[in-house]
């Protein structure tokens, strides 16, 4: 079983050891023209999501862009920021398999 | 007229709603009380549809009551925004990933059925039953002490369903 026991959360406050990011996936649903598949990894701060249907990437600042307006994958002051949201997000494809 | 046909359409909703889930009963044999689980699930809601959750406009006084006496997760996510899917991994406790409930139409495996929540406490002596819309695959009487599924949309028919409900032989609650 890959879920965890919620206790913690009702039982302290706030558990120093809980998640800090979530793994998302979804998938193609009819066709990858109707709804594609994607899968991301979600932090306070940043959002990173993948197309794989499309070799397409967005990369969001949570903070600067809440309305998630401004894709900055690919750009190249961000390149660092995005390699390692995408490190992560491969991590959680391997844990959630 | 319309105030009766709008009463009608909110119990619908109340009485879809609060007979899904999952609950113990007394045919374990062991005689300590145990808690009973009921599970209510929603198909769909955003999540900010909640008086609880400070919506001025959807009123769901019960489900407040609720929040009030208890803990509202503010910061839970669904893993896969997609109700299928979401139903299996609220059963199995995996991600998508893992329990390959990818697509309509495709159910939990007997076997893999047998470790989901409902699977576990029916194994310690939980009765356990399941009414309303199911949705993962066929779903099979065979996993339940108690079964009534439906498919399709919150239309007359299932409204005429719950009018004539009754409870069944060893149904735990009063109503």
């Amino acid at each position: 079983m890959q879920a965890q026991d919620l206790s913690p959360l009702y039982l302290n406050a706030r558990p120093s050891d809980w998640r800090d990011e979530f793994f998302y996936e979804h998938p193609t649903i009819t066709s990858k023209d109707r709804i594609p598949s994607s899968q991301g990894v979600i932090r306070r701060d940043r959002k990173y999501i993948e197309w794989p249907e499309f070799a397409s990437q967005q990369l969001f600042d949570l903070r600067d862009d809440p309305e998630e307006v401004r894709n900055l994958a690919g750009d190249p002051a961000h390149t660092s920021q995005q390699l390692k949201m995408r490190q992560r997000l491969d991590g959680w494809r391997q844990r959630a398999r | 007229m319309v105030i009766a046909m709008r009463k009608t359409a909110l119990m619908t909703a109340l009485l879809l709603s609060a007979t899904t889930g999952s609950w113990s009963a007394q045919n374990s044999g062991r005689q300590q009380q145990r808690l009973n689980v009921v599970l209510l699930i929603i198909d769909d809601a955003r999540w900010d549809a909640l008086g609880a959750a400070g919506n001025s406009v959807v009123r769901t006084p019960r489900i407040d009551q609720l929040a009030k006496e208890g803990v509202r997760f503010e910061q839970a996510r669904v893993t896969t925004s997609v109700c299928m899917v979401s139903r299996a991994t609220l059963l199995t406790g995996q991600y998508m990933s893992r329990h390959h409930i990818t697509a309509f139409g495709r159910p939990i495996a007997a076997d893999a059925f047998a470790s989901t929540y409902p699977g576990l406490l029916r194994r310690a002596g939980y009765w356990t039953g399941y009414a309303g819309k199911y949705g993962v695959g066929q779903s099979r009487q065979s996993d339940f002490d108690f079964l009534r599924e439906y498919e399709g949309t919150h239309s007359r028919s299932t409204s005429m369903w719950c009018r004539r409900w009754s409870p069944p032989q060893g149904f735990p609650f009063q109503g």
